[in-house]
């Protein structure tokens, strides 16, 4: 075996041994575990640095296992660095490192954060496995695992219910996903005959196809590859929190919070790489694509709702992961697979940054209990520039991508997916700006110069890295032009302004009801104090999901229980005969 | 030289249980030896098992039977359950554990049987010994329940018409009996209340893997290409995992949810390891094994948390993370490996399992199948949650963790799962090459 090979099985081996070690001997001393398990993820991070000066850009392949599960003969289970993996092994133990620092005071005196930090190991080495993974059974391997470790993370308070029963929410969720996940990959494999991801992109090349034949055939059909990408996407929509299984993000937040931190901006994307990842798969299946588009779009626009009406930090900041990872699947929905990934890393970064920042922020309110409205502002202190350059970021991605079309030269975004992308990018970014208006002491010239520095900056930012990754993700993952192509571009940009006009005049209504506590506007008022109910309840999503999903199963299970008691007490001949039940 | 040590090995493998239970249960001695020495004997049993593989390895023997490894592979799952049969014998007292070795009498003897009349002779003494032990742990009446003995009795007459040239069409149904197959599951998926846990475990184990081994043995299951059999057989079986998962949910209390559970997966293993048995002997060996381990490692966990806490439902446990470490890690990864997550050995056996002879039904089945491991998983992770997790109940009674010596013993059974998750086709390999199938 090569020494590239052996390196690149070391990069999640190296993780998963430092939390290993970090279990095994920490014995309750978070010092030692927070050596073991910085060491193993610094080493992997200096390994993947290795990795990608030696192999440029080109790939490094390493075997693991014989593959027992495809039926025809292939390659053995294996990794693979290519650039996608290595762009993405870079933002997760970036991520990690950061949050371990951060875990390691956070957790200073409290019980078991040995165990805490040795699961964030854990979760940081089947990440990269998972973005190492070139086989399809590997990767949901991986997948399950991520969400073991996500699962140990969350149930850390274990006397509490208030964690164990949102880790159990989550694992149930997300094993339902898992079972999606897994018939997709079962529908693939039996279609290619293998799980390979080469070998099933190979059976994708122009061949023997018969477009008449059906999901049954044992071959790459036409509908099992749209059968195999629905379900895979079903289980991608299910992690990534997107409607309608969104429910599962919002009830972790009783989690500590590097364990928020580390779930937004690194679990909750690992949706996001796997669409890219299997995108040669995905852009065969336009209508999978476009029902990913719908779904995240109007992700985007419940989470950015829901959003509003928030009270706590961190709520928001769920809610606005779930728009964020909208906006993402809307991307890759419009086939544009690199820039769903720049989006994906910036919004990792970001969060993370948000979320580890909102403690402090919560922290110093707690202190002030009386302080006015308004003076918050005080409160952030050194994070404020922090909250304007994290929120300036995330607001402005969707009207920067559309721009940079313009700049770029070539249609990024064809016909009316950019145009439908431009209206809900816009609405989503406007939401946030009233949502940053009701920050008010924030817009201050300082902080205004800023945000118009760092929109600038952003610009170039977005720009320049849209380009990169078009060009270094290529062809793994390349843009697709999937719509048709539609409208010119002279009327995109009035329909864009006629767009933003009308956000602008509803915002301003939303602000004068607040303003005007609903004196000046009765009818908007009472308008929209129902849709702030309606919002406030997540759309009464809980309980439809309770009384149409739960409530039912849970009422089948007892049946089923009853019945089988019935049937076994008094079943024997003598009891049958005394009419006396059984002991 | 071979075919000598292997009758040695045969005749050990029949003579130390019966002369087990013979001592047990006819020299009581003035000062009753030690459980040790009893320990000992199934070790030696163990030693011959994995003797006779390696012997089989150097020189297949493909005349002899016990050159068919896949039975060693049962032999060894039935061997660790009589061994538990057997210690809790002793522990509860119920009967020395004379019954332990001579149900594991019965099962070498009709593993070994290579004529029809003699494995039925020693299926019919392995009913009877089911049932004593039944008796002994749970039943109360002179009959015992009828969920559990009508199916006995069904058994060997069945499979007593297997003599008959006109009544061999029924006999599979003897062995059926003993699988969680719609409608004749339903002494599997009835657990007692009282009682240890692990016994009727066992139980249900070592009837389901000898039932794999007679099907596959004496009556070959045959389905008709261009019939609907197969997906008749393929319902049939989803149907009772669905209805043992959904049991499993129901249930509050901790052995039966458990107990559920593993009747659900058994479910899910039936027709695979059916279906692999004529070709793919190394892949019914990692489902078995993957199966058995777990099962058995959850039903003696099951066990010291009732006799820990003395409570059994769900509801009135709790936070017992502080006080039983080991039991909470270990019950941990035990649920993970029965309810099939990946690196798991039944996951890979599920996978790696060979799905041509199914027809389009296959879907059907693969959709039922992962919605039953699906609501398995919810129900085994709210077990754990419910039992370690949260605030501890007010108890008077102070609770320990397992012994140590238990908890490595419980490690060394959850190594293989993780072996066989790995690398699945490892028992495959070493099956096919003895040349024994």
């Amino acid at each position: 075996m090569h020494l590239a090979s052996v390196l690149l099985i070391l990069v999640p081996v190296m993780p998963l041994a430092g939390a290993g070690i970090a279990y095994a001997f920490s014995r309750g001393d978070d010092g030692t575990a927070f050596f073991w398990t910085r060491l193993g993820v610094v080493l992997s991070l200096l390994d993947c640095i290795f990795l990608v000066v030696r192999s440029g850009s080109g790939l490094i392949r390493a075997r693991l296992f014989p593959d027992p599960f495809s039926r025809i003969p292939g390659p053995d289970i294996g990794l693979v660095y290519d650039p996608l993996a290595a762009v993405m092994s870079f933002l997760i133990l970036s991520v990690s490192l950061v949050i371990l620092a951060f875990s390691r005071r956070y957790m200073t005196g409290e019980p078991r954060s040995d165990h805490f930090l040795g699961a964030i190991g854990l979760a940081t080495g089947f990440l990269l496995l998972l973005v190492t993974a070139r086989n399809l059974v590997l990767l949901y391997a991986a997948w399950e695992l991520v969400l073991v470790a996500l699962c140990l993370l969350l149930v850390h308070h274990r006397n509490r219910r208030e964690s164990s029963r949102p880790a159990l929410k989550t694992w149930v969720m997300n094993q339902i996903g898992g079972g999606f996940f897994l018939g997709g990959i079962l529908v693939l494999g039996q279609a290619a005959g293998t799980f390979d991801l080469d070998g099933l992109f190979a059976s994708l090349l122009p061949g023997p196809i018969d477009g008449g034949a059906g999901l049954f055939s044992g071959r790459m059909t036409p509908s099992a590859i749209v059968w195999g990408t629905l379900l895979i996407g079903i289980g991608i929509l299910v992690r990534s929190s997107q409607l309608p299984f969104h429910l599962w993000l919002p009830v972790t937040l009783d989690a500590p919070t590097p364990v928020s931190g580390f779930m937004h901006a690194g679990i909750v994307n690992a949706g996001g790489f796997v669409l890219n990842r299997l995108s040669p798969l995905f852009v065969h299946s336009p209508g999978v694509l476009h029902g990913l588009f719908v779904v995240g779009a109007a992700t985007a626009i419940y989470g950015s709702a829901v959003m509003l009406v928030q009270v706590s930090v961190k709520q928001t900041l769920v809610y606005s992961t779930m728009g964020q990872m909208g906006y993402m699947f809307a991307e890759c929905g419009l086939g544009v697979f690199p820039a769903a990934i720049f989006h994906m890393i910036a919004h990792g970064i970001f969060k993370a940054t948000l979320f580890l920042g909102s403690g402090s922020v919560i922290h110093t309110s707690r202190f002030h209990e009386h302080s006015p409205k308004g003076s918050l502002s005080r409160a952030f202190g050194r994070h404020r520039i922090l909250w304007v350059l994290g929120g300036s970021l995330l607001i402005s991605l969707p009207l920067i991508l559309l721009l940079s079309d313009t700049f770029r030269g070539k249609p990024f975004l064809p016909g009316t997916g950019g145009l439908i992308l431009l209206f809900f990018g816009l609405a989503t970014a406007m939401q946030t700006v009233f949502n940053l208006f009701r920050f008010s002491h924030l817009l201050t010239p300082r902080a205004v110069l800023a945000f118009t520095g760092m929109f600038a900056l952003v610009f170039g930012l977005y720009w320049g890295g849209l380009t990169w990754f078009d060009r270094i993700l290529d062809p793994l993952s390349k843009t697709q032009f999937l719509t048709p192509q539609g409208p010119a571009w002279s009327f995109f940009y009035p329909v864009a302004l006629l767009t933003m006009g009308f956000i602008l005049v509803a915002g301003w209504i939303f602000l004068a009801r607040e303003a005007s506590d609903g004196r000046k506007f009765p009818a908007v008022f009472a308008l929209s104090g129902r849709l702030h109910d309606f919002l406030d309840q997540c759309g009464y999503a809980e309980i439809l999901v309770r009384r149409w999903l739960r409530t039912p199963l849970e009422s089948w299970a007892s049946t089923i229980r009853k019945i089988h008691e019935r049937t076994g007490e008094g079943s024997s001949p003598e009891a049958f005969l005394t009419g006396k039940p059984d002991e | 030289m071979n075919s000598v040590l292997i009758k040695v090995l045969e005749g050990l493998t029949l003579a130390i249980p019966i002369a087990g239970a013979a001592v047990i249960r006819f020299f009581p001695f003035s000062r009753p030896l030690p459980g040790r020495f009893f320990s000992l004997l199934f070790l030696i049993l163990v030693g011959a098992d994995l003797l006779s593989i390696g012997l089989f390895r150097v020189q297949p023997d493909p005349a002899r039977f016990l050159a068919q490894n896949f039975a060693l592979v049962i032999h060894l799952a039935v061997l660790l359950s009589c061994y538990l049969i057997f210690r809790f014998e002793i522990k509860q007292t119920v009967s020395g554990g004379a019954l332990g070795f001579l149900l594991l009498f019965f099962s070498s003897g009709f593993l070994l049987s290579q004529e029809l009349s003699l494995a039925l002779c020693f299926w019919l003494g392995l009913l009877a010994t089911a049932y004593l032990i039944f008796r002994a742990f749970y039943g109360s009446r002179p009959v015992g329940n009828l969920p559990f003995t009508g199916p006995l009795l069904f058994s060997g007459i069945l499979f007593s018409l297997d003599l008959a040239p006109a009544g061999m069409w029924l006999s599979p149904l003897a062995f059926l009996l003993f699988m969680p197959f719609f409608p004749f599951q339903r002494w599997m998926s009835f657990t007692p209340r009282s009682g240890a846990a692990t016994v009727w475990i066992a139980c249900r184990v070592v009837l389901f893997a000898l039932s794999a081994w007679g099907i596959y043995r004496w009556c070959p299951l045959s389905f008709p290409a261009t019939g609907k059999s197969l997906d008749v057989f393929l319902g049939l079986c989803a149907l009772a995992q669905i209805q043992g998962a959904l049991l499993a949910m129901g249930e509050s209390v901790a052995r039966k949810r458990i107990s559920a559970a593993i009747f659900s997966q058994m479910a899910l293993c039936t027709p695979l390891i059916l279906f692999a048995l004529p070709g793919r002997p190394g892949t019914a060996a990692v489902l078995v094994v993957s199966l058995v381990l777990p099962a058995l490692a959850l039903g003696v966990l099951a066990d010291h948390l009732e006799h820990e806490t003395q409570r059994q439902n769900l509801g009135d446990m709790g936070g017992l993370f502080r006080d039983m470490p080991r039991a909470d890690i270990l019950f941990f990864l035990f649920i993970l490996a029965l309810s099939a997550m990946p690196g798991s050995g039944l996951f890979s056996g599920v996978l790696g399992s060979d799905f041509s002879a199914a027809g389009d039904f296959l879907w059907v089945w693969a959709l039922a199948s992962i919605s039953g491991v699906v609501l398995l998983q919810w129900a085994l992770w709210a077990a754990w949650e419910q039992i370690f997790l949260g605030p501890p109940q007010n108890t008077a009674l102070p609770v320990s963790d397992i012994s140590a010596r238990l908890a490595v013993s419980l490690v060394l059974a959850f190594i293989p799962l993780i072996f066989l998750g790995i690398w699945p086709g490892i028992l495959g390999s070493i099956l096919l090459t003895a040349g024994g199938l």
